[in-house]
């Protein structure tokens, strides 16, 4: 189902990774002003499921920058079975808010900015429209031919920037292309994974490594069972466990002909410890993802000092204007 | 000529052996799954049943970082500006505490953290405007 890239066949490896690293936000019914339910409210399991989609967008902010402070970024790191390390460090910039007239038919920007690797210099811009039948528009900023280009949407069970995760997992698949069953409720018991190796670890671009994180232990989590609908697909069902109260979706089991075939787990912060804040209103500490059928890690590691939210940024930032400042 | 032959498939044994590791789980990785399913089971069952010697249910939980953006108190503001703006935090940490507790409350509400920059540059010339007065 993942992508192999052929080695020198670097375009269609840059527009994967460019178009890979930037979560969109897509309508798909889920609405930006979704209000939160009641506190003991029984919720539906597609109710649920639109939860976890608004969390998952980021649609509690106006806007959510995932940046660069100095030297510190975010980092994507893939190890192979074989351990072959690799990584690429990245910022991501979503902009939610465009409610005046002149831009009513905008649902939201992103801008991605890669700053390693062969795609340093890269950027790239997502505009994602309010009209559900209305194409996305992905701008792409090749710094070699100094030129913008555009590409088509990627397709779902694509790998992301190379790893284990899916275009799917982190951005494309909606809650309407699943079949949602509640299966229960009850703690969870683990905690999250992480390449155990490089835990703790001094590592380029983040200062240290995070180890696995434990603190979401005890957390009571709905289990849902969303089986997809998609015919001859990689995965038949997946098992997500998600927080009754914030809706962060802390691990996913994908299973294929009933056996386990690939687990991500993401840790989750909170951004505001205000009591009557949104509590929906959460960024990703880092997602980590492993592929039973090929032994492949993938660890996506956001610093916490490199995210911010609701900053005063002009719109024109959100244009290709920006795209064409890029530095290589 | 022996010797060559028995090179040769030394090397395959070699390469074979290494071909069958890469597609094994790493020991670490079984030890996370064991603990996965267990928790899964529990769906089913109604009872979490530990795997032995887990170190994935949280006995290594040492994990002392604090997952909120914006902190509870004072001082865990104060060590996350520290971390994330050490040239700022030199001039915050001179500030008498109103300004402190001030700055702490506007990145509660907005959570700019270039702005609370901005505004511990202005505050340190404020109070250096009033020791001189």
């Amino acid at each position: 189902m993942n992508t192999h890239f052929k080695s020198g066949n670097w375009l269609s490896r840059l527009s994967l990774l460019l178009i890979s690293c930037v979560a969109t936000t897509t309508f798909a019914g889920v609405d930006t002003t979704l209000a939160l339910p009641a506190e003991g409210e029984n919720l539906s399991p597609e109710e649920i499921a639109r939860q976890v989609y608004f969390a998952n967008h980021f649609y509690a902010f106006k806007n959510f920058s995932i940046e660069r402070r100095g030297r510190t970024m975010t980092v994507l790191i893939n190890r192979s079975s074989s351990g072959k390390v690799s990584s690429t460090a990245l910022e991501r910039h979503l902009n939610n808010n465009y409610q005046l007239a002149e831009d009513e038919t905008i649902q939201s920007r992103d801008l991605a900015i890669f700053h390693s690797g062969k795609l340093r210099g890269t950027g790239m811009l997502i505009t994602e429209y309010r009209d559900d039948e209305k194409n996305k528009d992905y701008m792409i900023w090749l710094p070699a031919l100094r030129k913008i280009r555009r590409f088509a949407q990627p397709q779902h069970d694509d790998a992301w920037g190379g790893s284990v995760f899916t275009f799917g997992d982190v951005t494309l698949r909606k809650p309407d292309d699943e079949e949602h069953e509640l299966i229960g409720k009850k703690k969870l018991r683990t905690c999250l994974g992480a390449i155990d190796d490089l835990e703790n670890k001094h590592y380029r671009y983040v200062g240290e490594l995070p180890e696995r994180s434990c603190r979401h232990i005890d957390k009571q989590v709905y289990g849902l069972k969303s089986t997809t609908k998609f015919d001859y697909w990689w995965y038949d069902y997946r098992i997500s466990y998600i927080d009754t109260t914030s809706f962060a979706d802390y691990r996913t089991l994908y299973f294929k002909n009933d056996e386990l075939i690939k687990v991500i787990d993401r840790d989750w912060g909170l951004v505001d410890s205000d009591r009557e804040s949104d509590p929906r209103a959460l960024f990703w500490k880092y997602w980590y993802g492993l592929d039973l059928r090929t032994g492949q890690e993938s660890w996506a590691v956001i610093p916490k000092k490199v995210v911010s939210y609701n900053k005063k940024r002009r719109k024109s930032f959100w244009t290709e204007k920006t795209l064409r400042k890029i530095k290589r | 000529m022996r010797q060559r032959k028995l090179k040769q498939s030394l090397f395959l044994l070699s390469l074979l052996s290494s071909l069958s590791i890469g597609n094994q789980l790493h020991a670490t990785q079984s030890g996370y799954l064991d603990a996965i399913k267990a928790d899964y089971n529990e769906f089913s069952s109604g009872t979490f049943e530990l795997p032995p010697e887990s170190t994935w249910i949280g006995s290594l939980s040492t994990d002392t970082d604090n997952a909120r953006l914006s902190h509870d108190d004072l001082q865990d503001f104060s060590l996350f500006l520290k971390e994330a703006s050490p040239g700022s935090f030199i001039f915050y940490n001179k500030l008498p505490g109103q300004y402190k507790d001030q700055l702490h409350q506007q990145y509660l509400k907005s959570g700019n953290l270039d702005e609370i920059k901005k505004d511990i540059f202005k505050y340190s010339r404020e109070v250096k405007k009033q020791n001189l007065n």
